[in-house]
């Protein structure tokens, strides 16, 4: 991976982690995106018959795709591994998964 | 005037005495009193006259602009009227999975709302339209995929209701721009 893709996907776990950006749910289940100025971001799984596959994208304003990373789960490198990590940090937070916990345990206590 | 002030210099440089001249040297003031009013006037003239010629060349261009506004305006809601007409065809052909030809429904739609944008500036419902845009621009992109693996799992319901949304406020800005 370039080191600046790095960099950007390592800020992204950053502030999703903190609660500091809010990714979205789309039309396609495992799929989600953050909107910025003018520029979208994808993360999504993907099963596909060879196996699964993370995949990141950078979109530009009309949706076409400028640059993109694809790892499949069975790779085991540190790639995979942040493309995993940011995955499952923007599934939670598009679904407020934590936000429901919270209120749940609030409840229960 | 001049005339009569060579008459006088004449009568002057000669050395005599002419009895027409205190005739001739008031008829000279007359002349010069009635003239320096008339020379305002004269001014005063010019200068409304000018302001005439300049506020009259303004109401021209001003009449240009609304013209090229109006002219826009009417471009805008023709394409806004093609882009309502696409956007009926897309449910049937979401339904019948023709998935290609609903992006393509879409990609007209985002086009639209991309003018939109640019037409609001940082005004109005920016932020809303932006957000709708981008939301067509996965659509589109997920559509073309599933065109050509249609193992992909979409969310169907969520297009429609997309579609729906868009059309909406095509017809809205349509009204807003035929109200205009």
């Amino acid at each position: 991976m370039h080191s600046k893709n790095e960099a950007l996907i390592n800020r992204l776990i950053e502030k999703t982690d903190a609660g500091e950006l809010n990714w979205e749910t789309t039309s396609r289940s495992m799929q989600f995106t953050l909107s910025m100025a003018s520029n979208q971001l994808i993360i999504e799984r993907i099963s596909a018959p060879s196996g699964i596959k993370y995949k990141f994208a950078i979109l530009n304003e009309e949706g076409g795709e400028i640059d993109s990373l694809t790892k499949s789960a069975s790779a085991a490198d540190h790639d995979l591994s942040l493309l995993r990590n940011l995955y499952e940090l923007a599934r939670r937070n598009a679904n407020h998964i934590d936000t429901t916990i919270d209120n749940l345990l609030n409840e229960l206590s | 005037m001049i005339l009569l002030d060579i008459l006088l210099d004449t009568i002057a440089q000669s050395g005599q005495t002419s009895p027409i001249a205190p005739i001739v040297s008031d008829i000279a003031n007359w002349i010069t009193i009635i003239a320096f009013p008339l020379t305002i006037l004269g001014l005063l003239l010019t200068y409304f006259q000018s302001r005439k010629s300049k506020s009259a060349a303004e109401a021209a261009k001003e009449s240009a602009q609304q013209t090229s506004a109006k002219m826009e305006s009417f471009q805008s809601i023709a394409n806004l009227s093609k882009n309502i007409e696409i956007l009926k065809t897309s449910p049937k052909l979401l339904a019948d999975e023709h998935w290609w030809e609903v992006a393509a429904c879409l990609r007209d739609a985002r086009d639209q709302l991309i003018a939109l944008i640019a037409k609001e500036g940082e005004h109005g419902q920016i932020r809303e339209l932006k957000d709708l845009k981008n939301k067509v621009n996965i659509d589109i992109r997920n559509l073309r995929h599933k065109s050509y693996d249609d193992t992909i799992e979409l969310h169907i319901d969520e297009i429609f209701d997309r579609i729906e949304e868009i059309s909406e406020i095509f017809v809205v800005k349509q009204t807003e721009l035929k109200n205009m």
